[in-house]
């Protein structure tokens, strides 16, 4: 263990995964209760699709990503506006070209096939000082939008009809969520991988609501099952030598398995044995 | 005469090039009781949107009075999500967010609203329970609980006695009645079950074949009327005074 904090490298991913993480399973209890799980993953492809058009064409991966990133926040945001196709579809068809288009950039890039992989899983483990602080001032940036419109995003999102009677542009709302979603996965991405992020988004937001804790509480039980599960996967694949990021999502779907094994155990011993008031 | 809080004159309402309503003339004066009733797709939801202030009209004039926290909606029940953990206090904060404001967190004055807007409407011993834990009358109250929270000047109501049975639905339509007639609330309650409505407001607006009628109980609920709205025989008889309207016989 000693030899683990030993090597910088390790330490580096251990910290990016830790931030990387921390900052999607926060915006993923948005993502969870706003129903929009799939509209996510599109847009975590879509960031992918941006790093891989980076990668080819000698740009940087990050900037490439976001561009990307806001041409899809746009889409989602006009079709949810103007559409006539069913938001699914929309959603599949972002999907399956940003995927398609993601492995012929990488077919096409002279690095060769060997990047698919560290497309889709990343490569945390080849992080920089300078990812690293990027990611530091990212989960500052997404503290203090918590801090400062929790009530908003909360709102609009919980019910944006009474929202709206109440003046707020629920549009214009759905949007900022949307890009800050988006930046999100353009700085991430590139870390971590899509899959990754897209574990980070939904499984620790679905511990928390497995654990059924209050709505603060939500947030901060999905941040700490991120941190403990992005620390916990790098260390594991250092141990055990096993490839990184599937060994953090391999590690979150194990504590969301445990979560919800001892939250049902909780409900047999309580029906098992009912308080004397009945209440709840 | 009191000032009218909400006016259509000469109103069309729709989506796109489609129109729902047409020539829509409605005035909503303070301190009016208000029922919206109609067949299901006939228009009550559009006209809803409009009332709040969320649909354009396609065409036509439709004036709201000024002033912010006008509106306090209580939607129906069914389409609250209960996937969010929120407590039955969270629940009613959330009519103050418009007044707190943009950056700002709400302070103790909030906070007694919150359990004002509670102990109003007899659910202050609930306020630490989650919301999805309550009954459906429970839930009803804490919405609008919520909508009060906001200190509206008009309760708007959408299908609020949904799925009750017979004394929950007849508590939430005292409730209602209350906050008109002790806190001098103007309410308008969009409902599809027309004896509730009847038995409660002053006046009815009917929505149906892409028009708007509106006008005293008594020459509003007739026979006539109903039958050609709903397509099929419709009674209306008086029992203790009050209108109660039955389907007929083919």
């Amino acid at each position: 263990m000693i030899e683990f904090f030993g090597q910088s490298f390790i330490v580096y991913a251990a910290l990016a995964s830790v931030l990387a993480g921390g900052v999607s399973a926060y915006l993923g209890v948005y993502v969870l209760l706003r129903r929009i799980v799939f509209v996510g993953i599109a847009l975590a492809q879509i960031a992918t699709l941006g790093v891989a058009v980076g990668h080819l064409l000698g740009l940087h991966q990050a900037e490439a990503a976001f561009g990307m990133s806001l041409v899809g926040v746009t889409f989602f945001a006009l079709q949810r506006q103007r559409g006539r196709i069913p938001r699914e579809s929309a959603i599949g068809v972002a999907y399956a070209a940003a995927s398609a288009f993601t492995i012929i950039c990488v077919a096409k890039n002279p690095l060769g096939e060997m990047d698919v992989l560290s497309l889709v899983f990343g490569n945390v483990l080849g992080v920089t000082e300078t990812q690293l602080y990027i990611l530091a001032t990212l989960a500052l940036a997404i503290a203090l939008l918590h801090w400062l419109f929790y009530k908003e995003l909360l709102f609009t999102a919980f019910d944006p009809e009474m929202a709206e009677t109440m003046g707020y542009r629920i549009q214009a709302w759905e949007f900022f969520f949307y890009l800050v979603l988006g930046i999100t996965f353009s700085l991430s991405v590139s870390v971590a991988g899509v899959l990754v992020i897209f574990s980070y988004l939904v499984i620790p937001a679905t511990v928390a609501l497995v654990l059924d804790v209050s709505m603060s509480a939500t947030f901060a039980v999905a941040v700490l099952v991120a941190v403990v599960a992005g620390a916990g996967g790098v260390c594991f694949s250092y141990l055990w030598d096993l490839p990184t990021g599937p060994t953090i999502v391999a590690t979150l779907t194990v504590i969301l398995a445990l979560c919800g094994a001892a939250k049902q155990l909780m409900q047999l011993r309580r029906a098992s044995h009912p308080s004397p008031s009945g209440k709840r | 005469m009191t000032a009218p809080v909400i006016q259509f004159e000469g109103v069309a309402l729709g989506y796109g090039r489609r129109v729902v309503l047409d020539a829509i003339n409605l005035t909503v004066q303070a301190g009016d009781f208000l029922g919206i009733v109609g067949p299901n797709g006939a228009g009550k939801t559009t006209l809803l949107k409009a009332l709040l202030g969320t649909l354009a009209p396609l065409h036509g004039r439709l004036t709201h009075a000024a002033g912010a926290g006008l509106f306090g909606y209580v939607p129906q029940r069914e389409l609250v999500d209960e996937t969010f953990p929120l407590t039955v206090r969270e629940m009613i904060m959330m009519g103050r967010f418009a007044r707190v404001g943009l950056l700002r967190r709400p302070q103790a004055a909030d906070e007694a609203c919150v359990v004002a807007a509670a102990d109003h409407v007899g659910i202050a011993p609930l306020l630490g329970r989650r919301y999805r834990t309550l009954s459906g009358g429970q839930k009803q109250r804490t919405l609008i609980a919520r909508a009060l929270a906001a200190e509206p000047s008009v309760l708007v109501l959408d299908e609020p006695t949904n799925g009750m049975d017979l004394p929950a639905e007849k508590a939430i339509m005292d409730l209602a009645r209350h906050l008109h007639d002790h806190d001098g609330l103007t309410v308008i309650m969009v409902s599809h079950l027309l004896n509730v409505v009847a038995s409660y407001v002053q006046r009815l607006a009917i929505v149906g074949d892409g028009r708007l009628d509106v006008g005293p109980i008594d020459t509003m609920l007739t026979a006539e009327r109903l039958s050609a709205l709903y397509s099929t025989p419709v009674l209306v008889e008086r029992v203790d005074g009050r209108i109660v309207v039955l389907p007929g016989a083919a």
